[in-house]
C-alpha cells in the first residue's frame, strides 16, 4: 500500500510538489502565529516598561513594602534589615526573577531641632540606609562611620562633646542651609523634663554616585530633612530616646527584561494576592501588567484576523490542486469502485497519500515558519524589510501544535474532493460527463451577490457606528475582528461578482465580433466562455491575491504614513526639550508670591555643533481661559512663540490650513498684541480677523482664579498648528472616552512674558538630516544636565513602527502578500501547464488540421488576456474599491482619535508598479513555459499521446 | 490513371535510445488514385499510422519522395505543408478527436472556418451533418454523444470544407462492429457523392470489401492485396 502511494506521488511530481509547497506555506503561516504572537507580546511588554520609564521617570518593575512598626517589635536596625532582605528573597523566588537591586531605608520621625549656627528650629527625621556609602559619594566632609577622622574643627569638637555624627543630602543642606560641623539638638520627648537631648553633628554632605543607578529608586532628594546615621547610632538613638515608631521601606527592583508574555499571568496573580494579603505592599507594575493583559487579547485577535484570509486562500489552493490530481485519477477511482473496492478503502488510500505529503510539508514548515516570522518581524513598513534586531521573536513550543493543526487541515482539504468522487462508478462517471458546462455553484446560486450584500450591509453599519467604535477603542475596549474580516469578505464576494460580470463582458465581446474572429480567437473565446470551474478557480485566485495585495498595501501605507504625520504634527518639530524649572515661592502676609528661575537658553547653542539647525523657545500653557465678551472658554492651549524662530524650527504639513501658516506668523509678528486662534473657536463664537478677545492664565500654585489677563486682537485663524490638537478625550463616569473641543491661542512670546511673567517653556529644535539622537542625548546630559523631557520625533516614529500592533500589521500583510503571490504563481503555472498537457490531443488535432504555431500562440494569448489578464485587472479594481471603502474604517483601529490632520489615504504608485511587475513576471514566465511546451510538441507524438 | 498521391521509395526510421535506429518504413512505393477509397491494412506495429502520417504531411520521411496532386512535398516548406493540410485535407483520428467545448455543429463549423470555406457555411454544415445522420443532434456537445456519433461528427468535420483527401487513422478502432460498418458506408457514400479521395487504415478484415483499393502492410513493406485486382 505504502509503495503504491509513493508511486502515485512520484507519477504526478509537478502536482504533488505544488501540494507540498502549499502545505509548507500553510504550516509555516500557521506556525508564525504562536511565534509572532509571543514575540509581539514580549515587545509590547517591554514597550510598556520602557514607556513607563519615559513617562513616569522611574524604574518600572518595583515591589515595595512600607511598614511603620514599633521599634520593640524589631529590636535593632540590623535585624529589621535582615528581615526585609528575607522578604525580598521570597518575592524573588515567587516571581522567578532575581531582583537587580534592593533598597532598604529605615526611617523615623524626629522633631524640632535647634541649630548651632543658624537661628530657629528645623523639623528633622532620622534615617539609616544599609550600604549607603557603596552608592553615595561624600561630596564634602566625611562619612558618618569615619567621623572620627574628620579634620573639621567643629566636627571634632562636637564629637568630643558626645555628639552623634550624621550625613545629609544636598537637598537637606540647601533647604535648611546646614553646613558641615553644624550641631542639631533635639528633644524627642518634649513633655518629659528628664528626657535626654541628643546632639547630632553633620559630618558630611552626600549625593548619589550615579543619578540613574537602580539603587536610588527612592532618591536622596526625597529625604530633604533626614539625618543619616550608622546602623549602630541609629539603633542607639531609637532605643535611648524610646522613639515609638519606625518606618521600614523595602524596594525590590526586578529585572523587567526577564518578565515575558508567558510569565505575566503568573506574576500578576502573585502581585494581586500579595497586595490583597498585605496592605503595606505597593507596586508600580501591577497596572502595567493589567494593561498588558488587556492589549494581549486584542493583539492575538488581530493576528488571528490577519491570518484567517491567507489560511483560507491556502486551503483553497490545496483543495484546487488536490482536485486537479483527482480529476486525472477519476477513471482509476471509478474503476476501483466498480471492482468492488469499498469507498472507505478508497478514501483511506487518499488520506494516507495526503498524510504523507502533509507530514513532510509540516516538518519543513517549522523552520520555514521561523524564518518567515523573523522576516515579518523585520519589516518597517509594508514589504519594507530591515535588518533590525528580531531576537524577541524566538522559537515557541506552541509552534508544534500549530504545525499539527496545519497537518490536519491539509489532510482534510486534500482529501475532501475524493469524498464525492469515491461515490462514482464508471457508469456514474459517464453519466456525469454528459451534463457538461454547469455553472460554478456560486454563480448558479448567486452566492457572490448574497455575500456582497452581507459585506455591504456590515460596512454600512460599521460606518454608522464609527464614533462609537473610536470611543470604545480609545477607552481601551476591544476591537471587533469582523471589521477586518469584512474587508476580506468584500474582496472575495466583489471579486466573484466582477468575475461574473467579466464573463458577461467576454460573451458580449465575442458576440460583437463573432463574424470577424479568427479561428484561433474563436476557439479561445469558446474556451473562456465554456471553460468551466477550473478557469474560475484560477481567476478567483488571481482576483483575491491581487485585490488583497493592493488593499493591504494601501491600508498599511495609509496607517503608517498617517501615524508618522500625526507624530510629526504633535511633536511640531524634530526635537522638544523640557527642563525642570525651579519654582520659588515667597510667603507674604496675605498671599504667596511665586516666580520661576529661567535656565540659560544660550546653553542650547552647543547643539548647533551636533546637527541643530535652529531652535526656539515655545511657551505652552494648556490651562488658559479665553474670554469672549461675557463667555469664558476654560482649559485651552496658549502658545507664546517668537515668530521668526518658530517658523524656522517648527514643522507643519502643507495643505492643512486654508493658506500657508507663515502668512499667519507674519501677521502675528506685525502686531505685538495679536493672536492666532483656532478655527473651531472662531466658528463657535463667530470670530473673525480683527476681532478682540481676552485670555487669562492660572498660577502654578493655585487654579482657583486666574492671576492675570490680557486683551488681544485676532490676526489669523488656523485649522492646524504645530503640536495643537483640537480634540481632547476625557473619560466619563462609565469609563467611556468622550471627545471635547480644545481651542488654540498663539501669541507673541514677549507679550505673554510681559503680561504673565516668565513661566516654563519648551525648547524646540530643528535638526539637520543625519543628526544622531543618541549623540544629542549625551550632549544634553553632559552640557545641560537633568531634563524633564527629551522628545525626538524620529525616535517616536521608530517606536511607532516597532509597536506590536503596527509590527503585526506590516509583518503579516507583507508575509501574507508574499505567500498569496507565491501560491497564485504556482496555481497559475499548474493551471496552464496542466491545461496544455490536457489539451495535447486538441493541439495535435489543431496542428493536423493546419493551424499554424502562431495561431495556437494567438489562441493562448487571447485566452490569457480575457481570462487571466482580465482577472488580474479585476483584482486591481477590487483592491482599489476596497481601499476606497474600507481604509478609512479600518484605520480607526490604529488611529481612533480625531485629529487636526484629516486621515489621508496614501496610494504609492510604486507599490502598484511593483505588484504589476511581479504579476507580469509571473505571467511572462508562465507564457514562456507554455510556449516552449507547445513549440516542442510534435504533432504525431501529440496525437499518439492524446489517443493514449 | 489520375493520381492523388504517389510515393517513391519512402523510408522512415526512428532513433532508439541506444544510438541505433528503428526502420519502420522500408522503401514504400505507393500510388493512390483520385476519388477512391484506399485502405491500408495490417497488424499493429506494421507501420500503417506512420505511413498515413507521412502521406498526410504530418510527418516527414527519412528518405524518399512524396508527391501530392502533382506537387513534390520534399520541396514544400512547413508553411506550405500547413496550408495543404488546412485547405486540401481532412482528418479522422482513431481517438474521438472533437473539440469538447464545441457542439457538433460548431465542431464542423470550426473545420470550415480554418479552411476559410467560402460557400454558405450554415447550409453546408447542415448538409454534412445530415449525410452523417446527425442533423437532429447538431447542438449536442461531444460528451452527450455516443462513440459512433462522435466519430460521425469527426467525419462531418473532415468533409465540411470539401477537401481533396480525407485521411482516417483506424476510424472504426474504437467503435462496435455496427457503428464501424456505418462509418465505412458513410465513407463509401462520400467517395461516390463528393468524389473525395479517402485513405484509411484499419486492421478489421470485415471492412476490406468497402474499399476500392486495399494495401497490406507488413514489417515496413507494402503490397497491394485486393479489390481492383479482383
Amino acid at each position: 500500500m505504502f509503495q503504491l502511494i509513493i508511486n502515485k506521488i512520484r507519477n504526478k511530481k509537478l502536482l504533488n510538489s505544488s501540494l507540498l509547497a502549499g502545505v509548507i506555506l500553510l504550516g509555516a503561516f500557521l506556525c508564525i502565529y504562536p511565534m509572532f504572537l509571543k514575540g509581539s507580546l514580549n515587545r509590547l511588554l517591554q514597550t510598556l516598561f520602557t514607556d513607563h520609564i519615559r513617562t513616569e521617570n522611574e524604574y518600572p518593575a518595583v515591589l515595595c513594602r512600607d511598614e511603620t512598626v514599633s521599634f520593640e517589635q524589631i529590636g535593632s536596625a540590623e535585624k529589621s534589615a535582615g528581615e526585609m532582605t528575607a522578604l525580598g528573597q521570597e518575592w524573588n523566588l515567587a516571581l522567578g526573577n532575581s531582583a537587580l537591586q534592593e533598597q532598604q531605608i529605615l526611617h523615623a520621625r524626629g522633631g524640632n531641632a535647634t541649630r548651632s549656627f543658624g537661628s530657629g528650629s528645623k523639623m528633622i527625621d532620622l534615617g539609616f540606609i544599609p550600604q549607603l556609602y557603596d552608592h553615595a559619594d561624600v561630596v564634602y566632609g566625611v562619612p558618618a562611620d569615619q567621623a572620627a577622622s574628620s579634620e573639621n574643627a567643629f566636627v571634632k569638637n562636637a564629637l568630643a562633646n558626645g555628639a552623634i555624627p550624621c550625613v545629609i543630602s544636598q537637598t537637606t543642606m540647601d533647604n535648611y542651609e546646614l553646613v558641615v560641623g553644624e550641631e542639631l539638638t533635639i528633644k524627642f520627648r518634649i513633655y518629659d523634663d528628664e528626657a535626654p537631648e541628643p546632639v547630632f553633628v553633620v559630618c558630611g554632605i552626600i549625593e548619589e554616585k550615579e543619578e540613574d543607578a537602580l539603587f536610588w529608586y527612592h532618591r536622596l532628594s526625597e529625604y530633604d530633612k533626614t539625618l543619616f546615621f550608622t546602623e549602630g547610632d541609629f539603633t542607639k538613638i531609637i532605643k535611648e530616646n524610646e522613639l515609638p515608631e519606625i518606618t521600614l521601606t523595602e524596594a525590590e527592583l526586578f529585572n523587567y527584561t526577564m518578565i515575558d508574555s508567558e510569565s505575566v499571568q503568573k506574576d500578576l496573580q502573585y502581585l494581586n494576592r500579595l497586595m490583597k494579603e498585605d496592605p503595606c505592599i505597593s507596586t508600580n507594575f501591577q497596572s502595567l501588567l493589567r494593561s498588558y493583559t488587556e492589549q494581549e487579547k486584542e493583539i492575538s485577535m488581530i493576528l488571528f484576523t490577519f491570518e484567517l484570509p491567507i489560511v483560507a486562500l491556502l486551503l483553497l489552493f490545496l483543495y484546487m490542486v488536490s482536485g486537479r490530481i483527482l480529476e486525472m485519477e477519476t477513471t482509476e477511482i471509478a474503476m476501483l469502485k466498480s471492482r468492488g473496492v469499498s469507498r472507505g478503502r478508497i478514501i483511506g488510500i487518499y488520506v494516507l497519500q495526503s498524510a504523507c505529503i502533509a507530514g513532510a510539508g509540516c516538518l519543513i514548515a517549522l523552520p520555514v515558519g521561523f524564518l518567515l516570522c523573523r522576516l515579518a518581524a523585520g519589516t518597517n513598513a509594508f514589504l519594507s524589510f530591515s535588518m533590525k534586531d528580531t531576537s524577541t521573536y524566538a522559537f515557541s513550543w506552541m509552534m508544534l501544535p500549530f504545525a499539527l493543526i496545519a497537518f490536519l487541515l491539509a489532510v482534510l482539504f486534500m482529501t475532501l474532493p475524493v469524498i464525492s468522487l469515491s461515490k462514482l462508478t464508471i457508469t456514474d462517471r459517464k453519466n456525469l460527463r454528459i451534463s457538461v458546462f454547469h455553472k460554478p455553484f456560486w454563480e448558479k446560486y448567486f452566492l457572490d451577490i448574497i455575500l456582497l450584500a452581507v459585506s455591504g450591509y456590515l460596512l454600512y453599519n460599521y460606518y454608522k457606528q464609527r464614533d462609537v467604535m473610536s470611543s470604545t477603542i480609545i477607552s481601551g475596549g476591544g476591537i471587533d475582528p469582523v471589521i477586518f474580516l469584512n474587508s476580506s469578505l468584500f474582496i472575495f464576494s466583489c471579486g466573484l461578482v466582477l468575475l461574473r460580470l467579466t464573463g458577461y463582458l467576454v460573451r458580449l465581446i465575442y458576440r460583437i465580433g463573432r463574424k470577424h474572429w479568427s479561428s484561433a480567437n474563436y476557439i479561445a473565446f469558446m474556451q473562456i466562455i465554456r471553460g468551466g470551474r477550473k478557469q474560475g478557480f484560477i481567476s478567483v485566485f488571481l482576483v483575491m491575491t491581487i485585490a488583497m495585495g493592493v488593499f493591504n498595501t494601501n491600508l498599511a501605507r495609509t496607517v503608517n504614513e498617517n501615524m508618522e504625520r500625526r507624530i510629526e504634527y504633535n511633536t511640531g518639530c524634530d526635537l522638544q526639550i523640557q527642563e525642570p524649572w525651579q519654582l520659588m515661592m515667597i510667603r507674604g502676609q496675605t498671599e504667596t508670591a511665586w516666580s520661576y528661575r529661567e535656565p540659560d537658553f544660550l546653553r542650547y547653542d552647543v547643539l548647533r555643533d551636533y546637527g541643530a539647525q535652529s531652535m526656539t523657545r515655545v511657551l505652552r500653557d494648556d490651562k488658559t481661559d479665553i474670554i469672549i465678551g461675557s463667555k469664558v472658554e476654560k482649559g485651552n492651549t496658549l502658545y507664546g512663540i517668537q515668530t521668526k524662530e518658530f517658523g524656522e524650527t517648527a514643522v507643519l504639513q502643507d495643505n492643512v490650513n486654508d493658506r500657508h501658516w507663515f502668512y499667519d506668523l507674519n501677521e502675528l509678528a506685525k502686531d505685538p498684541k495679536g493672536v492666532i486662534i483656532s478655527s473651531n473657536l472662531a466658528k463657535k463664537h463667530g470670530l473673525k480677523v480683527g476681532d478682540k478677545l481676552k485670555y487669562a492664565r492660572y498660577s502654578p500654585i493655585s487654579d482657583k482664579e486666574p492671576y492675570a489677563e490680557t486683551q488681544a486682537r485676532i490676526v489669523g485663524i488656523v485649522d492646524a498648528f504645530p503640536g495643537y490638537e483640537s480634540t481632547e478625550y476625557t473619560m466619563n463616569a462609565e469609563g467611556k472616552a468622550e471627545a471635547g473641543e480644545r481651542y488654540l491661542l498663539v501669541a507673541n512670546y514677549a507679550n505673554v512674558v510681559s503680561e504673565f511673567t516668565q513661566t516654563p517653556y519648551t525648547v524646540w529644535v530643528r535638526l539637520s538630516e543625519g543628526a544622531d539622537p543618541q549623540k544629542i542625548r549625551e550632549v544634553l546630559r553632559d552640557k545641560i544636565g537633568e531634563l524633564k523631557r527629551v522628545d525626538f520625533a524620529e525616535e517616536d516614529i521608530q517606536a511607532m513602527r516597532d509597536s506590536a500592533m503596527l509590527q503585526i500589521t506590516n509583518g503579516m500583510f507583507s508575509i501574507g502578500f508574499i505567500i498569496s503571490l507565491l501560491i497564485c504563481v504556482i496555481g497559475f503555472l499548474i493551471y496552464w501547464v496542466l491545461t496544455i498537457r490536457e489539451r495535447e490531443l486538441l493541439y495535435g488535432i489543431y496542428r493536423a488540421m493546419g493551424m499554424t504555431m502562431r495561431e495556437i500562440v494567438t489562441m493562448l494569448i487571447t485566452e490569457q488576456v480575457f481570462s487571466s489578464l482580465l482577472a488580474a485587472l479585476t483584482g486591481f479594481g477590487v483592491g482599489a474599491l476596497t481601499t476606497v471603502l474600507f481604509t478609512r474604517l479600518i484605520s480607526i483601529v490604529y488611529l481612533p482619535r480625531k485629529h487636526n490632520l484629516p486621515l489621508m489615504i496614501f496610494v504609492q504608485p510604486y507599490d502598484s508598479i511593483r505588484m504589476v511587475v511581479i504579476i507580469g513576471v509571473a505571467f511572462a514566465v508562465c507564457f514562456i513555459i507554455m510556449r516552449r511546451l507547445i513549440r516542442n510538441m510534435n504533432i504525431t507524438v501529440a496525437l499518439k499521446m492524446g489517443e493514449d | 490513371m489520375d493520381l492523388m498521391i504517389e510515393t517513391k521509395n519512402i523510408h522512415k526510421s526512428f532513433p532508439l535510445g541506444n544510438g541505433e535506429s528503428l526502420e519502420v518504413l522500408k522503401g514504400i512505393n505507393l500510388q493512390i488514385e483520385k476519388g477512391k477509397l484506399t485502405i491500408l491494412k495490417g497488424r499493429s506495429g506494421s507501420g500503417k499510422t506512420t505511413l498515413l502520417n507521412i502521406l498526410s504531411v504530418l510527418d516527414e520521411p527519412t528518405e524518399g519522395e512524396l508527391i501530392i496532386d502533382g506537387e513534390n512535398m520534399n520541396e514544400a516548406g512547413e508553411k506550405r505543408r500547413e496550408k495543404i493540410r488546412r485547405y486540401d485535407m481532412g482528418f479522422v483520428f482513431q481517438a474521438v478527436a472533437l473539440v469538447p467545448i464545441l457542439s457538433a455543429y460548431e465542431n464542423v463549423e470550426f473545420g470550415m472556418k480554418l479552411a476559410d470555406y467560402q460557400g454558405d457555411r450554415d447550409q453546408r454544415i447542415r448538409e454534412v451533418l445530415r449525410i452523417v445522420g446527425l442533423q437532429k443532434r447538431m447542438n449536442h456537445m461531444p460528451a452527450q454523444l455516443s462513440g459512433g456519433e462522435m466519430q460521425r461528427v469527426a467525419i462531418a468535420r473532415a468533409v465540411g470544407h470539401s477537401p481533396k483527401i480525407i485521411f482516417a487513422d483506424e476510424p472504426t478502432g474504437a467503435l462496435d462492429t455496427d457503428s464501424g460498418i456505418a462509418v465505412m458506408k458513410l465513407f463509401r457514400e462520400l467517395v461516390e457523392k463528393e468524389h473525395i479521395t479517402i485513405v484509411m487504415t484499419t486492421h478489421d478484415p470485415n471492412l476490406m470489401e468497402l474499399g476500392d483499393v486495399v494495401y497490406e502492410m507488413e514489417d515496413g513493406d507494402i503490397k497491394r492485396v485486393g479489390r481492383e485486382e479482383e
